[in-house]
């Protein structure tokens, strides 16, 4: 059995791990609303490229398949996958880049993709999948907030590049998508060749188009999915943060319930000791 | 407000502005263009320039670099990259970035053979010239 000194001294060090523990979620808390910030300064521009891009589209029937942006949409059926994976550099987050990694091996297993390559962001991606058959290109860690729109850039317009040229049948996007504080839900989406979106009506007002309504498509087209990904990241870190403090709170609550426990136990200990001496003393004198 | 336009600038990081304004002056890609009320339907890619807009005799600019404009009814959506007012602009450093650029356009000690490289390195530095130019221009009017 345990001494009183090593029950003391365990007690003393779930204290210690329930202070950083609280304060990590109390960080996390802070950083979550910025990041929720983000996200909805973010909004207003997604929804308008998107709708924008889905009203230039009902123009064109889809039959034109070599031009400049009708090769984004082709869809070819083959194998040679990209894959953009969106996760964090660091972890105390519960299962949140672990389940998409998952979800994001099994799917590429469920298609019998054997090495897709990958561009991943944030370091936990990249622990992951280093141990697979899958190529990775690019890990990029420690990304500022400033840099992210430039980086995505970048990615994105090198695999948009491969694609047309044909050396990739496809390219995909995996990350967290942010429903709320409690729910991010691993989603992995097909950036390229892009899914055609769904139209309410068919846009024939008379438009001026500066330059041709083909090159503006493509352009917009390009943004499009850049956005896309730029928009994920900001999820993910929303997600990330979200993650991290229902986890910290957690581990919070499971400390104190340790903490109540080792309590009680050196309580009865102690008092099993006063007795234990108080009868040693007692049957001492009776002998006397 | 029939005779006044709506006009919207939006970029991925945020709105820059959402105001009722009397005309817009935007950097298209193929030239200046100035929208009144009643404008014709347009949508039209931007160009790194200058866009300004007047309201209540008040001439403002804004820097925009890439983005598109949309003109329909009396609403102009301005989508760009990066949008930034004069008040946002650091006059020296963007001196610091014209003279960078400019050197590497001019000396530009180039590290690689390959012309595609090359090439798109140019047009690397010309953009950040440009940008550096069209933030110097905004940056005075303030």
């Amino acid at each position: 059995m345990a001494s009183l000194k090593d029950i003391r001294k365990r007690i003393d060090s779930v204290k210690r791990t329930q202070k950083t523990t609280s304060a990590m979620k109390m960080v996390s808390a802070a950083k979550l609303r910025r990041s929720e910030d983000n996200i909805r300064q973010a909004t207003p521009y997604a929804k308008e490229l998107k709708s924008v891009v889905s009203s230039l589209s009902t123009r064109f029937s889809g039959e034109e398949q070599d031009t400049g942006f009708g090769r984004l949409f082709r869809d070819t059926g083959g194998k040679r996958t990209g894959v953009i994976l969106v996760t964090t550099d660091r972890g105390l987050c519960g299962g949140f880049n672990a389940n998409l990694s998952k979800v994001l091996a099994q799917q590429l297993a469920d298609e019998d993709i054997e090495s897709a390559e990958f561009v991943i962001l944030g370091r936990k991606g990249n622990d992951f999948f280093k141990k697979t058959s899958h190529k990775i290109l690019a890990n990029h860690t420690g990304t500022q907030p400033g840099e992210q729109l430039g980086l995505v850039r970048e990615i994105v317009s090198d695999f948009t590049r491969r694609f047309e040229a044909g050396e990739l049948d496809q390219v995909n996007l995996a990350y967290n998508h942010f429903f709320s504080v409690i729910s991010q839900v691993p989603v992995i989406e097909q950036l390229l060749p892009i899914k055609p979106l769904e139209t309410e009506t068919v846009d024939e007002r008379e438009i001026i188009f500066e330059p041709s309504p083909e090159d503006i498509l493509e352009t917009l087209l390009k943004k499009y999915v850049q956005n896309q990904v730029y928009v994920s990241w900001l999820d993910t870190i929303a997600g990330e943060h979200a993650a991290r403090m229902t986890s910290m709170d957690a581990a919070t609550k499971n400390a104190g319930e340790i903490i109540d426990k080792l309590q009680l136990h050196y309580n009865r200990t102690r008092q099993a000791a006063i007795t234990s001496e108080l009868i040693e003393i007692i049957s001492g004198a009776e002998s006397l | 407000m029939a005779n006044q336009l709506s006009l919207e600038v939006v970029t991925p990081h945020r709105t820059v502005l959402i105001e009722d304004v009397d005309s817009v002056t935007l950097p298209g890609i193929e030239g200046e263009l100035g929208i009144l009320p009643e404008h014709i339907p347009l949508l039209t890619i931007l160009d790194t320039g200058i866009m300004s807009y007047t309201s209540n005799g008040n001439k403002q600019v804004i820097a925009v670099h890439w983005g598109y404009a949309q003109v329909e009814g009396n609403s102009v959506r301005v989508l760009a990259e990066l949008a930034e007012t004069a008040e946002e602009i650091d006059l020296q450093r963007a001196k610091e970035a014209e003279k960078k650029a400019k050197n590497m356009l001019v000396s530009g000690i180039s590290s690689t053979t390959d012309l595609e490289d090359e090439q798109s390195r140019q047009k690397k530095y010309e953009g950040k010239l440009k940008r550096s130019i069209v933030r110097q221009t905004v940056a005075q009017f303030h």
